[in-house]
């Protein structure tokens, strides 16, 4: 189970990706943060995002229209 | 292969080049790919009172007030806009019903800012698109317009780490 | 009776509205993107429109001699100043500013379109930040279903209404 969780159904880009960002500082290296997206330009958006930061990706799993996003801060 | 904005963004700089040069889409110059501005055109031809060209009432009738393009017919850009992405989201299964979240995007609010985007637009006289037109046309209002565009988002950035 | 440009447009935007839908094309979201984390996927977008616009106009320039009207220091604000003319319009193009930018608002003070400018530009990138995307974005978003983008839409053309009714004849009044 990951360490913090991030809800950004409904919500379009810049938010997610805002959100993601705020909640990677605020969280401790080696912690897990799962985003549950459900916009698919959006789990682009944090997967770049992430990748570009220097964080790993976990998993990804898509549940119908809902994905959700393991990343782990480095 | 993946369709990147940047080969997007190539494909409708030729586009409106070509609307330009080819497509009689011409008295305004550098007019080929506009959102506002023929969104103007379209309602001016649907209501017809508008948009009076100023000083023209050519021997006693009035002609069709339009953007001085669309005088017969308007310019359809923003049906096919439309119908084109309908498409896309239905073909590639990302259609879904939805209301924004946050409190600024939810209909009451984007319905003011639809407004004031729509008169900011025509003030400047133009949409970013065809401002950017503007600026690979080498008009001098354009670049100004492109560095306001960029403090305005940069102010309204500003204001969204305020509010999230 | 010129069908041409409606027949083309249409056309010209069922191509924009499917590529912008599948790239997720927004200029402002190319600024905004950057401002906030420093990410240049959407900017380049806006860089490869400028360039191939400019090389657009440059290479039909010589391909279609009928209409010569780039770059505008080569008589192309004429060919302009011709066709309003012969719509009635006055808005003439000077030697300093040549492409006005729209006959409603336009006046032979070349600081009054500086002005309406700075302001409109403004006024544009900032509304349209938190709207949440450039226009063209929001009506991609609106074919997506987005119930928001929708009465963006409304807003858009009710802004259209308002500015011709009102703003416009304040603008001609403060500027001339």
């Amino acid at each position: 189970m990951a360490d913090v969780t991030l809800d950004v159904c409904d919500e379009v880009c810049p938010l997610p990706v805002m959100k993601t960002d705020e909640a990677l500082a605020k969280m401790k290296s080696g912690e897990t943060l799962e985003v549950i997206v459900d916009y698919p330009p959006s789990k682009e958006n944090v997967r770049r995002l992430v990748t570009s930061k220097g964080h790993e990706v976990l998993n990804i799993i898509e549940e119908g229209e809902i994905v959700r996003l393991l990343i782990k801060k480095a | 292969m993946r369709m990147t904005p940047a080969i997007a963004g190539g494909i409708f700089g030729l586009l409106g080049a070509a609307g330009q040069a080819f497509f009689h889409v011409i008295p305004p110059p550098a007019y080929g790919i506009c959102i506002a501005c023929h969104m103007r055109d379209l309602v001016n031809w649907i209501a017809a009172h508008i948009y009076p060209i100023y000083g023209l009432k050519a021997g006693g009738a009035l002609i069709i007030p339009g953007g001085p393009v669309s005088y017969n017919f308007p310019l359809l850009t923003i049906v096919g806009i439309l119908i084109g992405a309908v498409i896309a989201a239905r073909v590639n299964k990302e259609f879904k019903w939805k209301v924004m979240r946050v409190w600024w995007q939810r209909p009451w609010a984007e319905f003011f800012l639809g407004m004031l985007v729509m008169i900011s637009a025509l003030t400047f006289g133009g949409c970013p698109i065809r401002t950017a037109l503007k600026a690979a046309y080498l008009d001098i209002t354009a670049f100004i317009g492109l560095i306001m565009i960029a403090v305005g988002v940069f102010a309204g950035c500003q204001v969204l780490r305020k509010l999230t | 009776m010129d069908l041409l440009p409606p027949i083309a447009t249409i056309f010209l935007g069922l191509i924009m509205g499917y590529l912008g839908q599948r790239a997720r094309m927004c200029f402002i979201g190319g600024v905004r993107d950057y401002c906030l984390v420093k990410d240049t996927y959407l900017l380049k977008g806006l860089f490869s429109f400028i360039v191939c616009a400019l090389a657009g106009f440059i290479i039909f320039q010589f391909v279609s001699p009928a209409i010569k009207t780039f770059p505008w220091f080569l008589d192309g604000g004429a060919v302009f100043a011709k066709k309003w003319a012969a719509m009635g319009v006055t808005a003439v193009p000077s030697l300093i500013l040549p492409v006005p930018g729209d006959p409603i608002t336009w006046s032979p003070k070349v600081g009054a379109h500086i002005i309406l400018a700075i302001l409109g530009g403004f006024g544009l990138g900032f509304f349209s930040c938190m709207a949440g995307g450039c226009p063209f974005r929001q009506h991609v978003m609106a074919a997506e279903g987005s119930k928001s983008a929708i009465v963006y839409l409304v807003g858009f053309v009710l802004g259209a209404i308002l500015f011709h009714r009102f703003v416009a004849p304040f603008i001609k009044a403060v500027l001339a």
